[in-house]
């Protein structure tokens, strides 16, 4: 039994049928053809599939597209605008916070989501902010390094300085 | 060097942080069938028989394979071919494949597989490798279960213990462990237009799985091609084989595309695994502080099959002695089979596993002898020259002395009497239940395969008329930044820029051999073969402008006489040149693998802080001194000593595989935990000695297991630092505190 | 020509020896050498020729050094 829904993604409206049990992970990644979000673990456990809805972040693996009819989504692929890196996927790329990459897209989404919580985070508001967010290859440093120095740049802009 | 040691951008990043990057799992093809794996539900049973009928009859389900479908040879393994491919009479362990589906849609093939009708006559499970050794233990193996062993014997081992002063005999027990990248075993398989059966997946050695794949469907290697460029995560547990074959049986029997994409439980319970081991080391020094004896005898239990259980357990024996001038060293080491899951390669390979066990009892000793911990160390050290445990010559550079000075001019161990002090802003009805403590450990790794197997890269280095330079390799970059350290090669030798370079990877189709990328091998040897190649490139291009040497250098051959502009010399779009890099080895053979004659070196200072209340363990600040030689890609190797950080912190304080009776128990992130960003410190140094290694390309050698093998050892010597404790068994978890501590109390 | 042969592994068993010089015709390849040596010729049998990795059908030179070996190591 299908149902119609609609979302927003990364600012585009798009239009799905899927089963009530399809997650939304899933849809993105096999229906939208984005494979930027990514599935690590399928429990919620390991940030992989973090996705910002209505700007909230969530672990897509867990959301079921029948339940998220109108949502706004915003995703990995959304965060580049007019092909140049955002702030803090430029942070990444310079501070070496990059290996395997495959955590990239949900550490990414899980910094936009601290940033728009904290004007000027801690160190352990950062870690904090990517606690649920796991990382084998990189040893997280580099990743808060890079958080925090995007802050200190929105920071800087907004004080118009 | 302009680019060589430099902190530049990785040349993936962006396609990284965009979600451009298509990794295994994210690959996808019209018409595709989604496989699934039936797997064993016992960890010992003899098959009675399958009934895939039901399977067959779901809707969407295309195709169910089994053993009789398998057309070449129904086995696979790295070292011996003891693993069916699809599993007909017996299963050995839980994660044991049984039947493939394929089917137009995932739900379909999952609704399959549970469908699949396995009648087993269960059999008792060998869950304890002692219990499997004895004479009488069922054989899991024709020849038994003992898959490999070693004994070697070096002066007199009473002898050495009659004149130690200090003796301490432990056995040390290491759980089992599992690699938990981000991206689980995943790839896809079709068809291509001229016929090849093609496999994109995530091997690490992508023309030994093209051999693996050949053999099992009786092809040809021409018939097979095998790509795994960009894998997300490996540490060793994509060495051995995963979903390649199936993939490549499920579209030789449809002639569709299929794609697999393993579960994380799936890929919990049948990849292979770190080796558990019990390990019992007797270590004896003298008065005068210096190290005697070292005794060990080891049992690693290998699981089910083989894959690379016997070149694990010798490097155990290997590095045993740690990086230390031994006179009397008696080892003998067991590698054997169990029905619990089944075990491999993971960075470190024994060294990780040994290096708990020996760095443990220098500390006990030096603690004994009332020695500085490091200056212990540093008395007994290794140098350039000196034979080592196992009695080889150290021919190359030894940089172990130099990561010990380095450690000992770092903040933590000069400052180690106020580390230990909790911090005042910390209130004192807190600060009353905290310990601290610092502990050091020493560690070498060898790199590369060792004696007897050829080990070699070959590399393919294209010029192009305007000087641009593709360079191709068959190794992956699995988050090492591997392809960034051979763009950085290619274009200092080149003389051109960074941004000139494009690296090809990780396709038989189109790359030579460069070998596994494995054992900390592929800087050393793709970066050598670039270099041969790029030689060759120069000899060739000097003959075709009539002089006797030339140096390729931004675009042009500079002669001693003129500058010739490529343009010149190369008719058509470019010149492509081939040259395979042998690394060198011992003279010795004894074992496969056994001796290295390369090494890294690396030195590991922990800060620790215990709460004595809730047990629980808190690494505040590390200091990595490691020496891999000259450093290529620098952001690439803090990144590589980070996260070897966090896995050994993994190893020391979380992470255990739990079976019970050979059943798998905890099998995803929220049962095997993995640190997160709160277990990590923040305060985390990490110190390039480079000790330049003279074979080197641009004296470089390899890290990326040596920046992992200390840390858990300097761990446990800072809780014994902090608590007085010692702890035998790894992972020390705040029960284990806990425990402890009441223990002293009584 | 007369070609220079090393061995490896359990190839040692199959070959009878861990090096051995081969006779082989002008014109042989690689294939030619496999049996001559004593060797089944499988896939997972793999060939160095003067270093490098080389296809059954790579035709061999006098004084050519061979290596036979499996693809059994890893790290």
């Amino acid at each position: 039994m299908k149902i119609d829904v609609g979302l927003l993604i990364n600012g585009t409206e798009a239009r799905f049928e899927v089963e009530p049990d399809e997650r939304l992970v899933d849809t993105l990644r096999e229906k939208a053809g984005m494979t930027g979000t990514k599935i690590g673990c399928g429990m919620g456990e390991c940030g992989a599939c973090s996705v910002l809805m209505n700007g909230k972040l969530v672990p897509s693996c867990l959301v079921l597209t029948a339940s998220a009819d109108g949502a706004e989504i915003v995703t990995v692929e959304g965060l580049a605008a007019d092909g140049r890196l955002s702030d803090l996927q430029q942070a990444f790329v310079e501070e070496g916070a990059i290996q395997c990459g495959y955590c990239t897209p949900g550490m990414l989404m899980a910094g936009e989501y601290l940033l728009s919580r904290y004007k000027r985070p801690t160190t352990d508001q950062i870690r904090n902010g990517i606690a649920g967010n796991l990382c084998r290859c990189t040893g997280y440093a580099k990743i808060v390094s890079a958080i925090r120095k995007t802050a200190r740049k929105r920071a800087v802009k907004r004080s118009g300085r | 060097m302009k680019i060589v040691g430099k902190r530049v951008e990785r040349i993936d990043a962006e396609a990284k942080a965009t979600g451009r990057m298509i990794y295994p799992s994210d690959r996808r093809l019209d018409g595709m069938l989604w496989v699934e794996v039936v797997r064993s539900a016992h960890p010992h049973a003899r098959i009675l028989s399958i009934d895939t009928r039901q399977a067959e009859a779901v809707d969407g389900v295309v195709r169910v394979l089994t053993a009789r479908d398998v057309p070449g040879e129904n086995a696979f393994g790295i070292q011996i071919q003891d693993m069916p491919v699809l599993c007909f009479d017996r299963v050995r362990y839980e994660g044991d494949a049984i039947a493939l589906i394929g089917a137009e849609n995932r739900q379909a093939a999952r609704e399959a597989a549970a469908l699949v009708q396995v009648e087993y006559e269960v059999l008792e499970p060998l869950t304890d490798p002692d219990e499997a050794m004895r004479p009488g233990a069922v054989a899991l193996h024709p020849d038994g279960n003992i898959l490999h062993e070693g004994h070697f014997n070096k002066g007199d081992i009473a002898e050495g213990f009659a004149r130690s002063s200090v003796i301490f005999e432990n056995t040390y027990e290491v759980p089992m462990m599992d690699h938990a990248y981000l991206e689980t075993e995943a790839g896809i398989s079709y068809y291509g237009e001229d016929g090849t059966l093609t496999v994109e997946s995530c091997g690490q050695y992508i023309y030994r799985d093209q051999t693996q794949i050949a053999r099992a469907l009786g092809l040809s290697l021409g018939e097979v091609r095998v790509t795994a460029p960009y894998v997300g995560g490996a540490f060793g547990g994509k060495d051995e084989i995963t979903v390649q074959i199936y993939l490549a049986l499920m579209t030789y029997h449809t002639r569709r595309p299929a794609k697999m994409v393993a579960t994380r439980e799936e890929s919990i319970i049948s990849h292979t695994k770190r080796h558990p081991a019990r390990m019992r080391f007797k270590t004896g020094a003298s008065k005068s502080g210096k190290l005697m004896a070292v005794e060990a005898y080891i049992v690693s239990d290998t699981g089910a099959y083989a894959s690379l259980g016997g070149p694990v357990l010798n490097l155990m024996m290997e590095h045993a002695a740690g990086p230390y001038l031994v006179p009397n060293v008696k080892v003998d080491a067991y590698a054997v089979y169990t029905n619990n899951g089944f075990s491999g390669a993971f960075r470190g390979f024994g060294c990780t596993q040994v290096c708990v066990a020996i760095e443990s009892q220098m500390d006990l000793m030096a603690r004994a002898l009332k020695r500085d911990r490091l200056a212990f160390r540093q008395d007994n050290i290794l140098h350039q020259g000196d034979m080592a445990g196992l009695d080889y010559e150290m021919k190359l550079v030894v940089g172990a002395e130099d990561t010990i000075r380095a450690a000992r001019k770092g903040k933590l161990w000069r400052k180690r009497k106020s580390n230990r002090k909790i911090p005042s802003r910390v209130s004192p009805s807190v600060a009353r239940h905290r310990k601290r403590g610092i502990g050091v450990a020493s560690q070498m790794q060898g790199l590369g395969l060792g004696v007897g197997i050829p080990d070699y890269a070959e590399v393919e280095v294209e010029l192009t008329r305007d000087g641009k330079a593709i360079a191709k390799a068959s190794t992956n970059e699995i988050g090492q930044g591997a392809y960034t350290a051979y763009a950085q090669m290619t274009a200092e030798r080149l003389g051109i820029d960074l941004e000139q370079v494009e690296i090809i990877g990780a396709d038989t189709g189109v790359t030579p051999d460069s070998g596994t990328t494995t054992a900390s091998r592929t800087t050393y040897a793709v970066g050598n073969a670039i270099l041969m190649t790029v030689d060759k490139l120069e000899k060739r291009l000097a003959e075709r402008a009539g002089e006797k040497t030339g140096r390729l250098r931004g675009g042009v051959l500079c002669c001693p006489s003129r500058q010739v502009p490529l343009g010149e010399l190369i008719d058509g779009p470019s010149i492509t040149v081939r040259a395979t890099f042998h690394i060198p080895v011992q003279d010795r053979e004894m074992g496969d693998g056994l001796p290295h004659l390369l090494y890294s070196y690396g030195t590991h200072v922990v800060l620790v802080e215990v709460d004595t209340l809730t047990g629980e363990i808190s690494v505040e600040a590390i200091e990595a001194y490691l020496d891999g030689g000259r450093v290529i890609f620098r952001t690439g190797f803090e990144g590589q000593s980070e996260g070897g950080i966090a896995q050994g912190i993994g190893y020391a304080l979380f992470e255990e595989v739990l079976l019970n009776e050979g059943h798998f128990e905890n099998t995803n992130f929220n049962t095997y935990i993995i640190p997160s960003s709160m277990d990590v410190p923040v305060k985390i140094k990490t110190v390039p000695v480079q000790v330049k290694e003279a074979s080197g390309p641009y004296g470089a050698k390899g890290i990326s297991e040596t920046c992992m093998v200390g840390v858990t050892p300097a761990i446990l010597n800072a809780l014994q630092d902090a608590i007085g404790v010692r702890f035998l068994r790894i992972p020390v978890r705040a029960e284990d505190v806990l425990d402890a501590l009441e223990v002293d109390e009584k | 020509m007369r070609i220079k042969v090393r061995v490896f592994g359990n190839l040692r068993e199959m070959a009878g020896a861990a090096e051995m010089e081969i006779d082989l015709p002008d014109g042989a390849a690689v294939v030619d050498a496999i049996g001559a040596s004593g060797l089944e010729d499988r896939v997972d049998v793999w060939v160095l020729v003067d270093g490098s990795r080389a296809g059954r059908g790579e035709l061999l030179r006098d004084g050519a050094e061979i290596v036979f070996f499996q693809p059994v190591g890893g790290g």
